[in-house]
């Protein structure tokens, strides 16, 4: 069974599993049988010499070529999405507007408000009802104070400029605390 | 009348900007690929054993990524996924090439640049016997071992990466470390 030869333990001569070893590498001396039992000092130290040279893996890692991220790119842009087109309230009906096109501009009144940072962005159109949108908008918000009044100048600058920008009318906007972030400079909320 | 103060792109979090990119923003996304692109090809480079294969597959991955971020729900945990992806990619590419990686590569592992010129000498010699020793594992057994030791993944996630058991992937991890142990400085 492929199963049990793969978890089968590495056994020494003198009965210990080499996993024993691995796991008390730095206090052998103070094991009584490993300490002193010359099969279990011989693989400690070559594990001793494996971790040394992991850890000179880990500290030089290769690098990729300085246009790998041009590469990915090029391909990207060229690959641009622009979801629904979304028609805008116009006498001929003809003009619409990209979806993400409309999401870039929310999530950018979002985070230019300072206090708040956009996620995603949903939009569909009230059927029947050219230029009438329901939005959910995701948001975090900073750690450890009371996001109400953020978010409700943030709704109003979105209303705003919905109508002034773009000339559209929001006839729902959820906006959704998703997460918060951390506010000391540099932390990232991910790791 | 607050001053307003934009949001800096390398400041936001993998789901903010996984968010964002789903709905076609490239900055976000190229964001990502800065993020991520240098443990993904660290990676791949010590699978395949050659840089132009893992470049390619570093390539294909993130474009995968990119195209498929519409349907997949990986907001969270976008490390995660590229992990899996790059790691399966490298595996499917050596079970096609007969699970085989080129024996001598000095260019895989980059060689210390400072310090004591015997103790410069005696580090790029144990690097590339570890370097060697890792070509000689079975794939699987060498995606167990790098993900765990060089990128410090979790067991159960090396399991879900690799479709198994974490038991097996203890079994795996021991036996690799057993095999490159022994070739670096025999102990049978």
């Amino acid at each position: 069974m492929a199963m049990s030869i793969a978890s089968d333990p590495v056994i020494l001569p003198c009965g210990t599993d080499l996993d024993q070893v691995w796991t008390r590498l730095d206090r052998i001396a103070a094991e009584t049988h490993m300490g002193h039992c010359p099969h279990c000092q011989v693989a400690a130290g070559s594990l001793r010499t494996l971790r040394q040279a992991t850890g000179q893996l880990i500290a030089q890692p290769p690098a990729p070529p300085p246009d790998l991220t041009g590469r990915i790119m090029a391909v990207v842009r060229a690959e641009l999405r622009r979801g629904r087109n979304l028609p805008l309230p116009t006498r001929s009906h003809t003009a619409t507007i990209s979806e993400y096109a409309l999401a870039a501009v929310l999530r950018y009144v979002t985070d230019h408000g300072g206090e708040l940072v956009a996620r995603g962005c949903k939009i569909a159109p009230v059927p029947d009802r050219p230029g009438h949108l329901r939005v959910r908008l995701g948001v975090t918000v900073p750690y450890g104070s009371d996001p109400a009044p953020a978010l409700a100048r943030l709704r109003q600058r979105i209303l705003r400029a919905a109508d002034a920008h773009v000339g559209l009318t929001l006839d729902v906007l959820d906006i959704v605390v998703e997460d918060v972030y951390p506010t000391t400079p540099g932390q990232r909320a991910d790791r | 009348m607050r001053q307003p103060r934009a949001v800096r792109v390398d400041a936001l979090d993998d789901a903010t900007l996984v968010a964002r990119a789903r709905e076609g923003d490239v900055a976000a996304f190229e964001q990502l690929v800065l993020r991520h692109q240098h443990t993904m090809y660290a990676l791949a480079v010590r699978m395949l054993a050659d840089r132009g294969k893992a470049e390619d597959a570093v390539q294909d991955v993130f474009l995968a990524a990119w195209r498929r971020l519409p349907e997949i729900r990986i907001d969270a945990a976008f490390a995660t996924w590229l992990y899996r992806s790059t790691t399966n990619r490298c595996l499917n590419l050596l079970r096609r090439s007969g699970s085989t990686v080129p024996l001598t590569d000095p260019d895989t592992c980059a060689a210390p640049t400072t310090g004591q010129p015997e103790r410069v000498a005696e580090t790029h010699a144990e690097l590339a016997q570890l370097g060697q020793a890792l070509r000689r594992l079975t794939s699987e057994q060498r995606a167990c071992w790098l993900l765990r030791e060089v990128h410090g993944l979790p067991y159960a996630e090396i399991a879900g990466i690799l479709h198994t058991t974490t038991t097996a992937v203890r079994g795996r991890i021991a036996r690799a470390r057993a095999q490159l142990a022994e070739e670096m400085q025999p102990w049978r």
